[in-house]
C-alpha cells in the first residue's frame, strides 16, 4: 500500500517521534553520503539501492500468533532504498515475515521483515520487502 | 528394520508386535542355523502373547515380513505407539528402538513431500510421545546411542536431536510439557533444509562461499514455514531460528549476543552439533564420543553455554535418568 499525505503534517510527526536506535561508532560513516550502490556480499537484491540516510516511523502490523508487539508508533532510520526494498535501523529485533508501515514524510509503504541482523545494543538493521514497487524520488522527498 | 539377504523380506523386531491381534502380512522366521526364512504364521491369523512369549524362550528376536508391507507397518507401528511405549514388559530400550523406527518413518515420508501442517502435526504427536517416555525411563546413553541411526540425513539428524534435547533439558531440570514443546521444537529445528539445494546437503567437499550463505539460510526459511502456526510456541520457533546462534556473537542468522539467544535454542546448538559431529558426513566419518566432546568443549562461552556443555558431558558419561 502506498499513500500519499500532507507532506509538513508527517514531517513533524516524523520528528516527534523518538527513535531509540544506538548507531554504533564504527556505524556511524555508513549512515554519511547518499548515492547509488551494489548488494552487499550476504544479501541479494534484485533493483539497485540508494544509500540515502532518512528519519522515518515504523509502525508494527498484524503481529505474528507467536510474539505479540506493542502497538504504536517507533521511531526508525532508513539505510537505503530500492524500488522493492529498504534497509534500516531499529532499536528492536524483528522476525521474518513480520509486516510493517514504514511512514516517511510524503509516502507511507508497506512492507515485510525479510532479515534482520544484530550491530549492537539496541541496534538491528532490518532488511524489508516492499509490498509495492516505490519511486525513489517519492521516498526521498 | 532392515533389509534381509533375500531382500524381499524385511526385519521387523519383535517388541513391535502387538500380541493378541491379527496381522495384515505374513510373518515369516529365520531358524537358527539357517539362511532361509520359512513362513511363520499366514497373515489374519492372531499372534497370542503365548506365541510372543514362546518366541522369546526360544531366542528369536527379529521376524520378517514382505517388503512391499512396509507402509501397512509402519502404519501399524503408529497406531499402536502409544501402547508399546507404556508397555513396561517389554525393555525400555527396546521400546526405544521402536520409537525411533516409526518416528523416522513417518519423518522421512513428512519431510519428503513438505506439507508444513502435515510435519507439525507429526511433530507434536511425536514430540509428547519421545519426551513422556525419555522423561519416565531409565536408558543408558550407550544404549540409547546404538539404537538410533547416525547417517546424517535431515529426518534421522532431527530424530536424534529430539532425543537428545529431551535428555539434557530434562538434566537442566525442565519437565512436562516444556519437555514436549523442546521436543517437537527439536524435530522441527532443521526444516528449514527442505527449502534448501537438495544437493548442498550431501556435497562430499567443502561448500563454496556462495553455498555456504545458501546453506545458512536455512534457520530462516524454516522460521518463514512455521512461524503463522497456532500450535507453535516462541520457544519452540526459537529453536528453529536460532539454533546455529553462538553466545559470542559470531553466529547466524542474526549475530545475537548470548543474552538474546533463547534458553531451548542454546539446548537445540549443543546437541546439534554433537549429532552432526557423532554421525557419518559424506566428507568424514563420525567422530566418537570423547573427541566430539572435546571439539565442542574449545568453544565452551564462545559458541556453547558452558552450564548445558557441562551438563550434557556428566549426562553422556552416566546413566540417563539414574
Ligand atoms: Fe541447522
Amino acid at each position: 500500500m502506498l499513500e500519499t499525505v500532507d507532506f509538513d503534517q508527517r514531517r513533524q510527526l516524523i520528528e516527534q517521534i523518538p527513535c531509540r536506535v544506538q548507531v554504533p561508532l564504527d556505524w556511524e560513516e555508513e549512515l554519511e553520503g547518499e548515492g547509488y550502490t551494489t548488494s552487499y556480499n550476504n544479501e541479494f537484491r534484485a533493483n539497485f539501492r540508494y544509500r540515502a540516510s532518512r528519519r522515518a516511523v515504523l509502525q508494527i502490523g498484524e503481529a505474528l500468533p507467536a510474539f505479540p508487539r506493542e502497538s504504536g508508533m517507533f521511531g526508525a532510520l532508513v539505510q537505503d532504498f530500492s524500488r522493492r526494498g529498504m534497509g534500516l535501523l531499529y532499536h528492536e529485533q524483528l522476525l521474518p515475515e513480520e509486516r510493517v508501515r514504514v511512514l516517511l514524510p510524503s509516502v507511507s509503504v508497506d512492507a515485510t521483515v525479510v532479515r534482520c541482523c544484530y550491530r549492537g545494543p539496541d541496534c538491528y538493521a532490518l532488511g524489508l520487502t516492499l509490498e509495492s514497487d516505490c519511486r525513489l524520488r517519492e521516498m526521498l522527498a | 528394520m532392515s533389509t534381509t539377504a533375500e531382500s524381499k523380506l524385511f526385519a521387523i523386531s519383535l517388541a513391535t508386535l502387538q500380541p493378541t491381534e491379527a496381522v495384515d502380512w505374513d510373518l515369516y522366521i529365520l531358524p537358527r542355523d539357517t539362511d532361509q526364512h520359512i513362513l511363520y504364521r499366514a497373515s489374519k491369523y492372531p499372534f497370542h502373547a503365548k506365541d510372543l512369549q514362546r518366541l522369546l524362550e526360544s531366542g528369536v528376536t527379529k521376524l520378517y515380513i514382505p517388503r512391499e508391507e512396509r507402509a501397512s507397518y509402519q502404519e501399524y507401528l503408529r497406531e499402536n505407539l502409544d501402547a508399546w511405549l507404556e508397555n513396561s514388559a517389554i525393555p525400555p530400550i527396546e521400546r526405544m528402538e521402536t520409537l525411533n523406527q516409526v518416528m523416522r518413518g513417518v519423518l522421512n515420508d513428512s519431510f519428503r513431500k513438505p506439507d508444513t501442517d502435515k510435519v507439525v502435526n507429526r511433530t507434536i504427536q511425536f514430540g509428547r510421545q519421545a519426551a513422556a517416555f525419555l522423561e519416565s525411563e531409565t536408558i543408558r546413553f550407550d544404549d540409547l546411542v546404538r539404537v538410533l541411526q547416525h547417517d546424517y540425513t535431515t529426518f534421522t539428524h532431527s530424530a536424534n536431536v529430539c532425543y537428545y534435547a529431551v535428555l539434557l533439558a530434562k538434566s537442566l531440570g525442565y519437565e512436562g510439557d516444556d519437555l514436549t514443546q523442546i521436543a517437537t521444537g527439536a524435530l522441527l529445528h532443521d526444516m528449514g533444509k527442505l527449502d534448501v539445494d537438495q544437493h548442498l546437503l550431501t556435497k562430499e567437499h567443502r561448500l563454496s562461499e556462495a553455498e555456504t550463505r545458501q546453506m545458512q539460510k536455512h534457520p530462516t526459511l524454516g522460521f518463514r514455514r512455521l512461524c503463522r502456526q497456532d500450535d507453535l510456541s516462541a520457544g519452540q520457533l526459537m529453536m528453529v531460528y536460532q539454533h546455529h546462534e553462538r553466545l559470542d556473537g559470531g553466529g547466524y542468522p542474526v549475530g545475537l549476543p548470548d543474552d538474546e539467544i533463547h534458553p531451548w535454542a542454546k539446548i537445540c546448538s549443543v546437541v546439534d552439533v554433537f549429532d552432526a559431529l557423532t554421525s557419518d558426513r559424506s566428507y568424514r566419518v563420525a567422530l566418537d564420543y570423547d573427541t566430539a566432546m572435546e571439539s565442542i568443549e574449545r568453544d565452551a562461552n564462545l559458541a556453547f553455554d558452558a552450564e548445558m556443555l557441562a551438563c550434557w558431558k556428566q549426562l553422556i558419561s552416566t546413566n540417563v535418568g539414574s
